[in-house]
């Protein structure tokens, strides 16, 4: 069966993500109004993403090296986007991405009081990435980076759980047709099964999110569309997760993401028992 | 009424001594007596912060508790108040480590810890090796009442396949127990002389369930851990983790023989 592999520090797997830092994301995310940029969207879901998985794997006194990380950034270049400690590595492990943030904010949150009610608390939001808009859209380039650096994940892991890839981008690019080097990234695998390729869509366009969608009718635009052809079909231990979180599954529901920012998805990794009564 | 007791532990395959997160009480081996004893097994949830303190604390309050006359909820009072006093000592301890709580602890610690429960009471006169069970279980940490080679009881979990990765624990915060108190199950029943009852965290229950379940008769290789002619637990447990018969996880089964009279 596959997707079936134990994650562990003898057994990690893989996050590869690969930002649109182009030109086009200073344009509007979703819609006029919105006073925020295509970038401004991106650095958040990059730095969420980050944070959350980070979390996911964090015991007391440390953070447990269940995965190697990389961030393509694809822009004016195609490159390892880690700044300062990390700057030019394609893939880290987890925990030495926990302990080099760029910096780290102080946000206030809303919490559980615990008597029922919401308090305000100051909690320490790391950064990673800032927003980046310059250049062009090497997309596939981008994705035959991401191809490169699988293969070579994928024969030194030879049974792990494979990796996932997750693209950030408007879908907007300018070195040709992106299907076919995403074509070969879903290629590889490992024994325990195919390497996945998540996109999400980062649009100008207003619109209420999409998550896992199973067809392209409901999407509002060319750039979506390519962008979810492009996406691996979600395997089945992966349907049964989203199912139980409300959403609609069919055998043709993809790993795309529609002004959304997948960070649910972090709570599908099976790294050992979680308590059905920690959300 | 006497009873001889033998816990065996391992911890996750890859994981060092340090990191095991299940826990039992009593924590020696070897004859008890008394007109009523109590045992308790947890297993402390891998997603969690500092989930083995609290599976220790729901363990040792388990055995010292007077269930007889208390609720649950003030059970878990009780523990609240162990939990609070572990932690504040706990962060003092990092203060003064120099070691600070970094940002990706900090969600974990506001979430609290979590935790299985399973704890038995066996109740009977002291010149006799017959009496009274109960038994008292939140998550899938399991016991199992054997006589001679037959199951004659199991609980909480019935099939090898109930088991799953997301059971309801018991939350050291408070605000997350409500799941916790109505997944609450109790059982009770009588024992005689020579009976054996294992207690076990989840991996070695579903293994254990599932021999049964095919007809392998796996109480004839439980009964002999720990005696001369079988192999060491950890060597054991190895094997079946390398053929995939059982999941890779803390492991941990207390053996409780009812002497014969």
């Amino acid at each position: 069966m596959s997707y079936t592999a134990e994650i562990s520090r003898r057994n990690p797997s893989c996050f590869l993500f690969l930002i649109d830092q182009s030109g086009s994301m200073v344009d509007p995310f979703g819609g006029e109004e919105s006073g925020r940029r295509k970038a401004d969207q991106v650095a958040d879901v990059i730095n969420r993403l980050l944070q959350n998985l980070i979390i996911k794997c964090a015991k007391q006194e440390g953070v447990r090296d269940y995965y190697h990380i990389g961030v393509i950034g694809y822009g004016t270049q195609v490159g390892p986007a880690f700044a300062g400690a990390l700057a030019g590595r394609e893939l880290v492990p987890i925990g030495e991405v926990a302990n080099n943030p760029a910096r780290i904010e102080a946000r206030e949150k809303k919490v559980d009081d615990g008597a029922g009610g919401l308090a305000d608390q100051t909690v320490r939001f790391p950064i990673w990435f800032d927003p980046v808009a310059t250049g062009g859209t090497p997309m596939c380039q981008a994705l035959t980076r991401a191809q490169s650096i699988m293969q070579g994940w994928t024969s030194q892991h030879a049974h792990g759980f494979p990796p996932l890839v997750i693209n950030i981008s408007d879908g907007e690019p300018t070195d040709g047709d992106p299907s076919v080097p995403a074509q070969s990234v879903i290629q590889l695998a490992t024994s325990d099964g195919n390497v996945l390729l998540f996109n999400i869509h980062i649009s100008s366009q207003s619109g209420a999110p999409i998550i896992f969608p199973d067809s392209q009718e409901t999407l509002p635009d060319d750039h979506a569309r390519l962008l979810f052809s492009m996406s691996s079909q979600l395997p089945e231990f992966l349907r049964t997760f989203v199912q139980q979180e409300g959403i609609n599954v069919s055998e043709n529901t993809r790993g795309f993401a529609f002004q959304a920012d997948l960070v649910t998805l972090i709570k599908f990794l099976d790294i050992g028992t979680r308590p059905s009564n920690l959300r | 009424m006497e009873a001889f007791l033998v816990p065996l532990r391992v911890q996750k395959g890859g994981n060092a001594e340090g990191e095991y997160e299940d826990a039992f009480h009593p924590p020696g081996n070897g004859k008890v007596e008394g007109a009523a004893l109590r045992f308790a097994i947890a297993d402390g949830a891998s997603e969690g912060m500092l989930s083995g303190a609290w599976a220790r604390i729901l363990v040792e309050l388990h055995c010292r508790f007077e269930w007889t006359c208390s609720s649950l909820e003030q059970f878990l009072e009780r523990a609240y108040q162990d939990w609070r006093s572990f932690k504040s000592e706990y962060l003092r301890d990092r203060k003064e480590r120099n070691h600070p709580v970094q940002w990706y602890e900090e969600p974990g610690l506001q979430a609290g810890a979590f935790s299985t429960l399973l704890g038995l009471t066996l109740t009977g006169s002291s010149n006799e090796q017959a009496g009274q069970w109960t038994a008292v279980a939140i998550g899938d940490s399991c016991l199992f009442q054997v006589r001679g080679s037959t199951l004659v009881e199991k609980f909480p979990v019935e099939r090898s396949s109930d088991f799953n990765s997301r059971p309801v624990l018991i939350a050291s915060n408070p605000a997350r127990n409500d799941q916790a108190i109505s997944a609450i199950r109790r059982v009770s029943g009588t024992f005689g002389s020579g009976d054996a009852f294992y207690l076990m965290t989840d991996a070695l229950a579903q293994w254990s369930l599932k021999e049964d379940e095919e007809g392998k008769n796996p109480w004839a290789l439980l009964r002999a851990l720990d005696t001369e002619d079988a192999p060491a637990f950890d060597v054991w447990i190895d094997g079946l983790r390398s053929t995939k018969e059982l999941r890779n996880d803390d492991v941990t089964v207390i053996r409780i023989d009812l002497l014969r009279a």
